[in-house]
């Protein structure tokens, strides 16, 4: 026990000393230059990852004061970084202005100080940091690039071309180098130099709209006003990219849902769906309970097309928000855009009970409504819909069309003509106008109201077609055929690479009976669309109706190659094959090969017969003669003497053992009917 | 109707937007989803402006400009219904007025109020009943200190519409005929038409004349017709109401207010009078299909065809320059022209335009004012070209770290050269302001630019004295004669916050000569451009624009400084004038004398 005692307190003095040893030989802490106080900022409301994240960097500085001047520098740069990832400008910019003091020659503080100083306006601190930056490191393009930027927005496109002229910009930044030249040479309204600045960079990045723009306004100042427009089309401000590791490091430390929802929100705008997607779901992971994320996710995965994950994202925020208004709107239009509109519509009803002034869902639950033919439904919800928007076109475009379908189609149509009255360019209204007063028997007017459509400069190629077609039809059916003939020509000025404009435009031409004409178009149809297996149809009947089967063999082939399972084109060649008059283009084993398939895709008279002919062809006449009769007997019981008269006529052809031989196909054309 | 064609025919109804909001992506052409409530996090106290001490003191007579609000009786205080909702309407703030309402020469002026927002219990209440107020200028003498006198009531503007309107802004011309100036209205709900009835008080004739409701901010006077009668165009900003307001988070999470392209823009109108009443001929004359969120507007010839165009700052999306047709119909050229975009392709925020003869070379200039993070934008016009000055003219960085909203040509001492007054104030929350505890994080400093003799600008800074010290959330920038002495003066107003007066303390010294260009009834000619040749030579041009800024109106009448660099030529003698009216007549005065306005009538000039 003594023992014991005298060792305990001999340890305790061994522990005492070693201390008051640690303690002696400790560094004293290191002597610091004056330092900016950094803002003191609140943060009892932030979103709790974000809160730890920065409060912990804090502390990390407090405790690296006391080992060394390079640590407490260390420590103030990731602060900054914390800080400027979450957006706190003004505090990023402090702590790294600490890091810089307390280490001069780190170029990462020197630049990405700069790069916070450039985002706050601070354009003196943020050119004499890239200065910095460019001093530690020469060859590095990026802090050469921000600071021609920041020269350019001081005015000073002398030093900013200069600072680009002195490197040789590395790969993946020659883009933003020759944007960052015509930039400059524009402000010295050096527009020449700036063209071919602007065009090798627009070259070199063909999606940086920026360049584009730029490239817009200086072809326009040389007067070259048709390039200039073609060149400012670019539609989007996005400069060219350039690596930027240490920024792209900085970014990723945001790690709250708002960083990722607001990251998640800049993809979606760029385009980028699977990384909005990615976000949004890492958002997501940091608040489960987000429904901001939810709806967001939705929107990305609806434009990607993925509407059944947009359904199921849709439905958990149901679960989580069952009060939420948008979150069944949204639904309700995801389960429409699925062709789900009886699903939809509760949804949507759901959406207004919640909100009753929520118009947006008015407008969608009476539209869906339409979608299903519920016309007094939909005059209820669009009667509220314009409650909340009583100026809006679409609503009035609606109650004209539920006041038509409720038989009321006078009055819709003056509704429609006061639209249309008041909104000319609203070429909805005018489209829903023509469309009515067709219904009503007033075809001049109806097409007169096709052609003010047409005029308007706003309607895009395939809109302008669309009219056309409908316009043609209506002169159509009003037997003014050279007339819708003369608009499905314009059709396919419209649209000239279109396969259906050319295609309706043909069929038109067939049933006038301008055979020639038509054949071409159809030509050009599969041309453009070779998947056109109409139009190959009506192309290669036609060919052999004007008695060319030798190209209408090879065009089959083709056809036939690239639609093997089609059994109009399979029953086409069968025929011909059987009965053509031509030695070269007749072939009995293939006839045969293609009547067999045409019949089992299709078992209908038609391939029926050319299986018979097909089998008369190759010799096979007791077989022949079997099917015919066969047919001959269904034709005369169910009456159809016409049909029965050229089935005893083959019949006898083939009992004589003879072939049926045929200048040309007597199937029916490929249009049916006397209406293109 | 067969279900055939009843669904061909709602084909092109069904195109609608996907808006994914807060701070997102822009609407497509698709269906329109909503965006949620985001996690609930601390909103802003209501209160006014908290005002900050200048950073350095200013001997108060070596100052541009000195605040004289409270000698001037001025008490109004805008009051924006904040709840802690963050409804976007509510940060927007509104402008007004300046015009004479009582025709004994000076301008009075009117501002426009907010009023309640959804069922939300506002964060403070109104200090005043919540109706736009008329001030009537009671000026002793020229350079004497304005005196503001509310007769709204009086005026019969005390109203229960009034009262639950949301104004924005407002703009005052002859719309009837009878030589009074009357006062259109718009607001983020019904716009107002109050008519001045020539005895001090006006009718409200909303329904008769005009009834537009759709979120509205700019509205600007033009005769698009010619034929004597002041038309309007009307710019819409979004299509918002509380039902559908998106909430928007920052990235620490906390709630934010969202962007313009949160919800759809809309397509602006324009509306001919057509005596009595307003016709809408948007459509017929090809604006409608346009659609941008705007909140500022402009009239002038950009290009020299004696025609009179419009200029649209529209917030995030592409602005628009209709130029007017021969045929009547107007034809937007903004992006081969170099106005649409910034010159780095960029569609910025453009809250504001002011629209002047920045570099002398007689045609009319635009400054549009935008977001933190964008610098304000100098578009150099060249008869109808556009190129981007802004970094160049020292206009561009010093802006850079500021929202600007209204925005003013000021001809601060009267040299012939315009400077130019910015108000600023921030529309989403200033994150260290929030958490640095502040009650209303988005007031910023405004900012006063000295345009130099080689032609850049240059920020006053403080020594712009302490009328432009304090942080505020500035929104209307209204430049008028207040004391007609012959510089222009200034009205800011506040979003949540009082309005202020500032007058000029440096122009009057300096030669200057003041133009009303009226027509037979005495109105002002909107659009009516004054050359002015001074007898050094020298010329100067200036337009009659009932219009511009932000949500406002200037003072009508044109102030020609012609003080110069010290050149004593243009100190004394009279002045010659050239008037072009709208269409394109010209008249001429001569031996105009210096140091007063002038009225200068149509058809009494020489031809």
């Amino acid at each position: 026990m003594i023992m014991h005692t005298s060792l305990s307190n001999a340890l305790r003095f061994l522990v005492v000393g070693l201390l008051v040893v640690l303690t002696a030989c400790a560094e004293p802490p290191p002597e610091l230059p004056p330092l900016e106080p950094l803002p003191e900022l609140d943060l009892e409301s932030v979103e709790d990852v974000a809160r730890r994240q920065i409060a912990s960097a804090s502390e990390r500085v407090e405790q690296a004061t006391t080992e060394s001047v390079r640590a407490t520098a260390d420590a103030y740069g990731v602060l900054a970084q914390l800080y400027h990832a979450y957006d706190l400008g003004e505090a990023a910019a402090t702590a790294y202005a600490n890091a810089r003091t307390l280490d001069p020659t780190a170029f990462t503080w020197a630049y990405l100080h700069g790069v916070v100083a450039a985002g706050e306006g601070d354009f003196p601190t943020a050119r004499a940091a890239f200065e910095r930056a460019v001093e530690l490191q020469p060859r590095s393009a990026q802090p050469r690039l921000r600071l021609a930027n920041v020269l350019l927005e001081q005015g000073e496109a002398e030093a900013a071309a200069e600072q680009l002229r002195a490197f040789d910009a590395g790969a993946g930044a020659e883009a933003a180098l020759a944007y960052g030249l015509g930039r400059a040479a524009a402000s010295l309204s050096d527009h020449d130099d700036a063209v071919a600045e602007l065009t090798r960079a627009a070259e070199l990045d063909p999606q940086a709209g920026a360049v584009r723009h730029a490239l817009g306004l200086s072809l326009a100042r040389l007067g070259r006003e048709e390039e200039a427009q073609a060149a400012l089309a670019a539609g989007n401000a996005t400069p060219p990219a350039f690596p930027d590791p240490l920024l792209d490091a900085v970014r990723a430390k945001a790690v709250s849902s708002g960083a990722y929802l607001r990251r998640g929100n800049q993809a979606l705008t760029a385009g980028d769906l699977e990384k909005a997607q990615a976000l949004f779901t890492r958002g997501l992971e940091a608040d489960r309970d987000s429904i901001e994320l939810r709806l967001n996710l939705a929107i990305a995965q609806v434009r990607a097309g993925a509407l059944d994950a947009a359904r199921s994202t849709l439905e958990d925020a149901r679960r989580r928000a069952p009060d939420n208004p948008r979150v069944h709107h949204d639904l309700g239009n995801v389960l429409r855009e699925q062709g789900r509109a009886t699903e939809a519509v509760p949804a949507l009803r759901r959406a207004v009970e919640l909100e009753p002034t929520y118009a947006d869902a008015w407008f969608n639950l009476a539209n869906t409504l339409a979608e299903l033919d519920r016309w007094p439904e939909v005059g209820e919800a669009v009667a509220r819909y314009r409650e909340e928007r009583p100026d809006d076109a679409r609503g009035r475009y609606l109650e004209a069309m539920a006041l038509a379908a409720g038989g009321e189609r006078p009055e819709a149509i003056r509704r429609l003509r006061a639209l249309v009255e008041a909104q000319p360019d609203d070429l909805v209204a005018r489209r829903g106008l023509g469309g009515l007063l067709a219904e009503s028997g007033d075809i001049p007017a109806a097409l007169m109201v096709y052609e003010q459509v047409l005029a308007s400069e706003a309607l895009d190629d395939s809109a302008r077609f669309g009219v056309l077609d409908e316009a043609a039809r209506l002169a159509w059916q009003r037997g003014r055929r050279p007339e819708a003939i003369a608009l499905w020509r314009r059709g396919v000025e419209a649209q000239p690479q279109s396969s259906a404009a050319r295609t309706a435009l043909a069929n038109a031409l067939q049933l006038a009976g301008q055979r020639a004409e038509a054949i071409g178009e159809f030509e050009r149809a599969v041309d453009l669309d070779p998947s056109n297996a109409t139009a190959w149809l009506s192309e290669t009947r036609l060919r052999i109706l004007e008695n060319q089967p030798a190209v209408a063999r090879g065009r089959l082939e083709q056809a036939l190659a690239l639609h093997p399972e089609n059994a109009e084109l399979a029953g086409t060649a069968a025929r011909l094959y059987a009965t053509s008059t031509n030695d070269a283009v007749r072939d009995g084993a293939r006839a045969m090969e293609l009547a067999r398939l045409a019949y089992g895709l299709d078992p209908s008279l038609d391939n029926a017969e050319t299986l018979a002919m097909a089998l008369a062809e190759i010799g096979r006449f007791e077989e022949a003669i079997r099917f015919q009769t066969q047919l001959a007997h269904q034709a005369q019981q169910s009456g159809d003497q016409r049909t029965l008269r050229r089935l005893v006529k083959n019949l006898r052809l083939f009992q004589n053992r003879r072939p049926v031989r045929a200048e040309a196909t007597d199937r029916r054309p490929t249009r049916r009917g006397t209406s293109p | 109707m067969s279900q055939r064609s009843s669904r061909a025919l709602l084909g092109g109804a069904l195109v609608l937007s996907i808006a994914a909001g807060c701070g997102g992506p822009p609407p497509d052409a698709k269906r329109e989803m909503g965006s949620p409530a985001a996690p609930a996090a601390q909103a802003p106290a209501g209160g006014s402006n908290p005002i900050d001490p200048p950073d350095a003191e200013m001997p108060p007579d070596a100052a541009p400009f000195i605040d004289v609000t409270g000698a001037t009786g001025l008490d109004f205080d805008h009051w924006n219904g904040m709840s802690g909702g963050l409804y976007y309407s509510e940060m927007m703030g509104s402008g007004g007025a300046l015009f004479d309402v009582d025709g004994d020469g000076d301008l009075d002026l009117y501002l426009v109020q907010g009023a309640r927002l959804g069922d939300r219990a506002p964060s403070r209440p109104p200090d005043q009943p919540t109706f736009d107020r008329l001030y009537r200028n009671d000026l002793a003498a020229p350079g004497a200190t304005p005196r503001f006198v509310d007769v709204t009531e009086a005026a019969g503007l005390a109203t229960a519409a009034a009262e639950a309107s949301y104004g924005m802004g407002a703009v005052a011309a002859d719309f009837d005929g009878d030589g009074h100036a009357d006062l259109y209205i718009t607001a983020a709900g019904r716009n107002r038409h109050l008519r001045n009835q020539g005895d001090g008080t006006f009718e409200e004739v909303t329904d008769e004349v005009s009834g537009i409701e759709r979120w509205s901010v700019p509205a600007v006077v033009l005769d698009i017709d010619l034929d004597g009668r002041n038309d309007l165009f009307v710019g819409h900003y979004v299509d918002y109401s509380i039902a559908i307001d998106k909430q928007c988070v920052d990235e620490l999470g906390q709630r934010n207010y969202c962007g313009p392209l949160a919800y759809a823009p809309l397509a602006d109108s324009l509306l001919r009078n057509v005596g009595g009443r307003f016709e809408d001929l948007t459509g017929r004359l090809g604006l409608a299909t346009a659609t941008g969120a705007a909140l500022g507007a402009t009239a002038s010839d950009f290009n020299g065809d004696d025609r009179l165009d419009l200029y649209v700052a529209n917030d995030g999306t592409p602005n628009r320059l209709w130029l007017a047709q021969p045929d009547g119909t107007f034809i937007d050229r903004a992006l081969l022209a170099g106005a649409a975009l910034n010159g780095q392709g960029h569609a910025e925020a453009s809250m504001g335009v002011a629209v002047g003869d920045v570099d002398g070379d007689l045609d009319d200039d635009l400054l549009l004012t935008h977001l933190t993070r964008e610098t304000n934008t100098l578009y150099r016009n060249d008869r109808g070209a556009f190129v981007d000055r802004s970094a160049e003219s020292g206009l561009g960085a010093p802006s850079f770290d500021r929202t600007g909203f209204g925005a003013a040509w000021v001809d601060l001492e009267n040299d012939g050269r315009l400077d130019l007054v910015v108000g600023n104030g921030a529309v989403k929350i200033i994150k260290e302001q929030r958490l640095a505890g502040d009650r209303h994080p988005l007031h910023q400093r405004d900012q006063l630019f000295a345009q130099q003799a080689d032609g850049r600008f240059r920020e006053v800074g403080d020594a712009a004295g302490p009328a432009f010290a304090p942080s505020l959330v500035t929104r209307g920038v209204l430049a008028g004669d207040l004391d007609d002495d012959g510089d222009l003066d200034l009205v800011l107003t506040a979003n949540d916050g009082p309005a202020r007066v500032l007058l000029n303390r440096q122009g009057q010294d300096a030669p200057w000569v003041g133009l009303r260009l009226v027509n037979a009834q005495g109105a002002d000619v909107a659009g009516a451009l004054a050359l002015v040749t001074a007898a050094d030579g020298r010329r100067f041009a200036r337009r009659v624009v009932l219009g511009s800024s932000y949500a406002g109106s200037n003072d009508p009448r044109l102030l020609f400084g012609l003080g110069g660099d010290g050149s004593p030529d243009g100190l004394d003698g009279a002045v010659a004038v050239e008037v072009v009216w709208p269409g394109g007549m010209r008249e001429r005065w001569s031996d105009l004398a210096v140091g007063q306005y002038h009225h200068l009538r149509r058809g009494d000039g020489a031809s």
